[in-house]
């Protein structure tokens, strides 16, 4: 049995492969660009920090973490559908399946999608609703800088960008995973309000891949229902 | 001010990772948790004067990381260039060395929110109860709970990690 101790220190190794990349002078240009903002009467990044915590309602020492994404929660259940084949042991961890993409119901209402092929975009948006994710899904070529913007007649959801971002925060949250090549999403039907679904956009153009989130309205036309 | 390169640099050589792993385990999103951090340094190198002297300046740049979030998330984006051209099988990159550290990983995003948050700024900003309680503006037996639950849900991914491992 190990302790806390090691518990945690085994989780904090986990993460040791996580190093930022970006080097000082970079930032320091970086830095010195938001200097300059300032003293030329722009936003200041002590302003923005500052109204930012108040608006979230976090102290002046407070982690701040508004608009992010729920966590996952531990799902119990099989894999409720899957793209292609499927190889699945039916287990908590979340890789034990592969096939082009997973639907795994999970405990509170939450649905993990797990995308590691490109191939039957249909098929997944079937899946996510009957699961209860009003959502419309596309799996194209291009990069995000050719993401389409979200349907005209579907976009008809009104609300800040602050509003958009909290609600989102709460729907939609990462999976994870370390391999880099699957894309893991976490869905929490249990916070989405009525009228609204979502907009799932999956792409590659052979030198990566790139997904992407909207909020649209939910209906016949926009997500099925 | 002379100093202030020096102090800064000192402070970004030795505070860059565990930042990024702090907003890492609360975004769960590499790519993303890379540019709010690198953001978050380069407005602590714009205020460094005022930050530091904050009390943890560390818990500053996760918190501006955080906040900073907020603006980029009108429609979320989430970009990976790959060295070929296929989203595949995880089994077939020579990754399954890291499969413990992954699933540790994934242990962790599946915690509450607060949760990870408490675990996140004891493991890597090395805070005690008491400052993690005044970071996040809650009740030092909050974080206790919180940090007790944690540990617990932690535990039980950890041991039937090892059951499968053992399999």
């Amino acid at each position: 049995m190990i302790t806390d101790d090691e518990l945690l220190i085994a989780v904090r190794e986990s993460f040791a492969a996580a190093r930022l990349s970006t080097p000082l002078d970079a930032t320091v240009r970086r830095g010195r660009k938001l200097r300059a903002r300032r003293r030329m009467g722009g936003v200041t990044a002590a302003v923005a920090v500052a109204a930012g915590l108040t608006t979230a309602g976090f102290t002046t020492a407070g982690l701040v973490s508004g608009g992010g994404g729920r966590p996952a929660l531990e799902s119990t259940q099989p894999p409720r559908a899957s793209g292609a084949t499927q190889t699945a042991r039916a287990s908590r961890a979340p890789e034990t399946t592969l096939a082009a993409w997973t639907v795994t119901k999970g405990p509170g209402g939450t649905v993990s999608i797990m995308v590691r092929q490109l191939r039957d975009p249909a098929g997944l948006q079937r899946t996510l609703r009957a699961d209860g994710v009003p959502a419309a899904v596309a799996f194209q070529g291009g990069m995000l800088s050719d993401t389409p913007p979200l349907p005209r007649a579907c976009r008809n959801v009104h609300m800040s960008d602050r509003a958009n971002a909290d609600l989102q925060g709460r729907i939609i949250g990462p999976g994870l995973t370390a391999n880099p090549r699957v894309i893991a999403l976490v869905v929490h039907t249990a916070e989405i309000p009525r009228g609204i679904g979502l907009n799932l956009t999956v792409q590659t153009n052979g030198s990566g891949y790139g997904w992407s989130l909207g909020l649209i309205q939910a209906s016949p036309a926009c997500t099925g229902s | 001010m002379v100093r202030e390169p020096m102090d800064f640099a000192e402070f970004y050589s030795s505070a860059k990772d565990d930042c990024l792993r702090t907003v890492l385990a609360s975004t769960g999103d590499m790519q993303a948790a890379e540019e709010l951090v690198a953001e978050a340094l380069a407005r602590a190198w714009a205020a460094w004067p005022t930050v530091s002297r904050h009390p943890a300046p560390r818990a500053w740049v996760v918190r501006t990381a955080l906040n900073t979030r907020v603006s980029w998330w009108r429609r979320r984006r989430h970009e990976v260039p790959l060295p070929q051209a296929e989203v595949s099988d995880p089994r077939d990159d020579g990754r399954d060395s890291g499969r413990v550290g992954e699933v540790l990983m994934a242990a962790l995003l599946r915690l509450p929110l607060r949760q990870r948050q408490v675990v996140a700024l004891r493991i890597f900003l090395d805070l005690d109860t008491a400052q993690t309680a005044q970071v996040l503006g809650i009740a030092p037996g909050t974080v206790t709970a919180h940090m007790a639950r944690a540990t617990a849900a932690l535990r039980e991914d950890a041991a039937l990690t090892r059951e499968q491992e053992t399999q």
